[in-house]
């Protein structure tokens, strides 16, 4: 039955149908999760797996909301705006591929594949993957509107309805805005565009992380009732949250004109996308992407100025990441994701008011409000070393391998390289922060001292555990997501001890700040000859086959 | 059969391709040859419809390229310079995928492609992702899926790119016994002796412009030239090969 309508559709059931498996094959199939050649995974479709606990784990975020929320269109609002917001920030981010990808035209553009069929067979994938998104970050939400007030499972059918709805909708605004894009700007351009984008939406993220989280606990979440007014018409959300209240038997004009506006946009966007989403635009994005935009010449680089970069392997690594972080937007964009972590983090501290507070002087104020600021900077060792490792351009690390560098030296060369040019400044940064509100300058250097400390042993304890080379191993779709979500629990646990400690039970004494300096001057020697002669025996083992 | 009139290929102010009109009867394999930048891919690209002539036309096995690109397509086999294929699938996952835009009976492809597989020797790796195949491997998968649906004409860029040398024998042995068949070949490499082996006639261009075609012996007594690299060289207007080397190895020697 389905081939009929695709052929009264002129589309063309087989290729529709092979085009389909083939993407969705290709998309799920790779991730975080996924097997390496030594270790293979059991499951089929890992990047499946890995969307289905991350989204999943998001939608219980969203329960507890409304669990919380008296008022169904604000957490319905609430709701939608996640799902949207989500569904952008993995197709900018990770799956582009879902919008257009210029490898469809060299590998399909010479098969007798007709324009429509291969829009079908794109709008399906996206379809499938957005019914998966929303799935899993609907399936508790909807269970909770199911169950929240007796039984009511027309609520669900809205909730899912409504997230469906406003996935398929953000979906065609990112590709009506990636075409129109297009028209000005160079493709190599626009994927710089869209890593800066992807910076200001990591700040929406940990923004809203703390929005909520503030909201949780000042109990506003119950209180928050929102009269639905004709100005919400301006918000999407409220498009598609709608349906909730339609369901709810609550359908006034308003309601019903907001979904015929989403159905409306949705449906001209859709339309839009018809004629974009061909073999005929991935040629123009192909052709595009080869040719070359206007760059001006990059001025050489300064030589390293500091002895250990200045010859062998210190000097490659130095070269080789300070070069990547310059020309390498992926690897820099990672690597400056600290930066909107660690600006909301200190706005969070100092929101309260009364400034950050001199952990020398008045230990428990300044825990309390730098305690956030704390779990950026213990994370920011694991992002480095995180973003430092995978790259696209893992192929060419075979120079390590055929080159008689000492591969440990090249290992612990590239912790220096992060030191001192990340977290050096990054501290520094930080100290400047701290001078506003430090009575003394002594404790701010003191105190960042102690902080460089602990990064650099937590960057050791990092390359003794994975000392991997740089940039050597493929990227997999859906691992940074994942990645800054497991590194920021794991900061967070281990710099809430270190900080109380520090604070409440060292800093209060002179004699026990100059006994704590002089362990972790201690530890990091220790720790240098443990990951010197771990690195070593392990790096002996790496070899070039990925 | 190919037959190119006046095809014109322009990128804004850039001609890549400049009224070349070229023919390549069926049986015949033409060795389409240029230094980096000529415009041979451009030229690929229009003839398999991949792109739109900005001027002039095509026909393959006697459809208009512009007109019935779909019918075009259903005849040809295309082998592109870059490998491009997907490689999270395996390579029966691959074929099965290219054999079903093609509309091939899903059983006939599979022993199709089984003992194409076979014959390259890497059937025990039909199941295996082609992510971690060397670059030969996913080479003979490639060949494979040109030939899958038994095209008419073959267009073939560097087809050898990465094969081994049983491989690339294999391969030659059967670019011949296909034009036997009565397959038209469009064969572009810059290995040139393979090129003087197989090719039945050769065109060489440069700035998007036919400068020679004739058979590679044709070609080198045209020119007064040893070979058809020494001829190639000539045409084509680069410095002495041997001043060019000299400069390298001095440029090395530099304390």
């Amino acid at each position: 039955m389905l081939d009929r309508l695709l052929a009264r559709l002129d589309i063309d059931p087989r290729q529709f149908r092979a085009l389909l498996r083939t993407s969705l094959r290709i998309d799920f199939r790779t991730g975080l999760f996924a097997g390496s050649r030594k270790k293979k995974s059991k499951r089929r479709f890992p990047g499946l797996w890995q969307i289905l606990v991350f989204y999943g784990f998001l939608g219980l975020v969203i329960s507890f909301l409304i669990l919380e929320s008296g008022d169904l269109f604000f957490s319905g609002t609430s709701m939608m705006t996640i799902v949207m917001f989500s569904v952008a920030t993995s197709i900018l981010v990770e799956f582009q591929s879902i919008v257009v990808a210029p490898e469809d035209y060299h590998i399909l553009a010479h098969r007798p594949i007709s324009s429509r069929t291969f829009f079908a067979s794109r709008m399906a994938n996206m379809l499938v993957y957005l019914g998966v998104i929303t799935g899993a970050i609907g399936l508790a939400p909807s269970l909770v509107y199911v169950f929240r007030d007796g039984f009511q499972p027309h609520l669900g059918v809205a909730a899912m309805l409504g997230m469906l709805g406003a996935g398929v909708f953000t979906a065609m605004a990112i590709i009506f805005l990636y075409v129109n894009l297009l028209r000005v700007i160079h493709p190599k351009k626009l994927r710089r565009v869209f890593s800066y984008l992807q910076l200001v939406l990591s700040f929406v993220v940990y923004g809203s992380g703390m929005i909520f989280s503030s909201l949780f606990n000042a109990g506003l979440v119950t209180d928050v009732d929102i009269p639905q007014e004709s100005w919400m018409l301006l918000l999407p959300p409220t498009w598609f949250s709608s349906v909730l209240s339609i369901f709810e038997g609550r359908g006034f004009w308003l309601e019903f004109a907001s979904i015929l506006l989403g159905a409306g946009a949705t449906f001209t966007l859709l339309t839009y996308a018809y004629e974009k989403l061909s073999l005929e635009y991935a040629a123009m994005i192909a052709r595009l992407d080869e040719t070359t935009e206007d760059q001006k010449p990059a001025r050489p680089s300064r030589t390293m100025s500091l002895p250990m970069f200045r010859r062998n392997e210190g000097r490659a690594a130095a070269r080789l990441i300070r070069n990547q972080f310059k020309y390498d937007q992926k690897f820099r964009m990672s690597v400056l994701a600290i930066v909107p972590l660690t600006v909301l983090y200190l706005i969070a501290g100092l929101s309260g008011g009364g400034g950050l507070a001199d952990p020398f002087v008045d230990p428990a104020e300044h825990v309390e409000k730098a305690n956030l600021l704390y779990f950026a900077m213990a994370f920011f060792p694991v992002l480095l070393m995180a973003s430092l490792v995978r790259s696209d351009a893992w192929q060419a690390s075979w120079i390590f391998h055929a080159t008689p560098s000492d591969k440990g030296k090249i290992v612990l060369a590239v912790k220096d390289v992060l030191v001192v040019f990340f977290i050096l400044p990054y501290l520094l940064a930080l100290g400047v922060v701290f001078l506003f509100y430090f009575e003394s300058i002594r404790h701010v250097l003191l105190h960042v001292f102690i902080l460089s400390m602990l990064s650099h042993l937590i960057l050791q304890v990092i390359v003794m555990v994975n000392p991997y080379l740089p940039f050597s191993r493929p990227s997999r779709k859906g691992e940074r997501t994942a990645g800054i979500f497991i590194g920021i629990i794991v900061a967070a646990v281990v710099m809430t001890v270190i900080i109380n400690v520090l604070a409440r039970l060292i800093y209060p004494s002179a004699y026990a700040t100059g006994i704590t300096l002089l362990v972790l001057a201690l530890l990091t020697l220790v720790f240098e000859r443990l990951a010197a002669e771990r690195v070593r025996t392990k790096t002996r083992r790496l070899q070039f086959d990925q | 059969m190919i037959r190119a009139l006046d095809l014109t290929k322009r990128f804004d102010d850039f001609t890549a391709v400049d009224h070349l009109t070229l023919t390549v009867e069926p049986g015949e394999i033409l060795g389409f040859l240029g230094p980096n930048g000529a415009g041979k891919s451009t030229t690929v690209k229009m003839l398999t419809g991949m792109l739109q002539p900005t001027q002039g036309t095509a026909e393959i096995a006697g459809h208009d390229i512009i007109e019935y690109p779909m019918q075009v397509k259903q005849r040809i086999g295309y082998i592109p310079e870059s490998g491009a294929m997907y490689e999270s699938l395996t390579p029966a996952e691959y074929l099965d995928f290219v054999a079903s835009l093609y509309h091939l009976d899903p059983e006939l492809a599979e022993s199709r492609f089984n003992d194409l597989l076979d014959v390259f020797g890497i059937l025990h790796a039909r199941d295996q992702r082609m992510t971690e195949m060397s670059k030969g491997m996913k080479q003979k998968v490639l060949i494979s899926s040109a030939l899958i649906h038994r095209p008419d004409v073959l267009f073939l860029d560097e087809p050898l790119n990465g094969l081994d040398a049983n491989a690339a024998m294999v391969v030659k042995e059967l670019l011949k016994k296909l034009a036997a068949q009565g397959k038209t070949i469009f064969f572009c490499s810059h290995i040139l002796e393979v090129v003087e082996r197989i090719c039945t006639r050769i065109v060489i261009i440069d700035k998007g412009q036919t400068i020679i075609s004739g058979t590679a012996r044709s070609i080198t007594e045209d020119t007064d030239s040893k070979s058809l690299e020494d001829a190639f060289s000539r045409i084509t207007g680069i410095r002495d090969a041997g001043d060019l080397s000299n400069d390298f190895l001095a440029a090395l020697e530099r304390v």
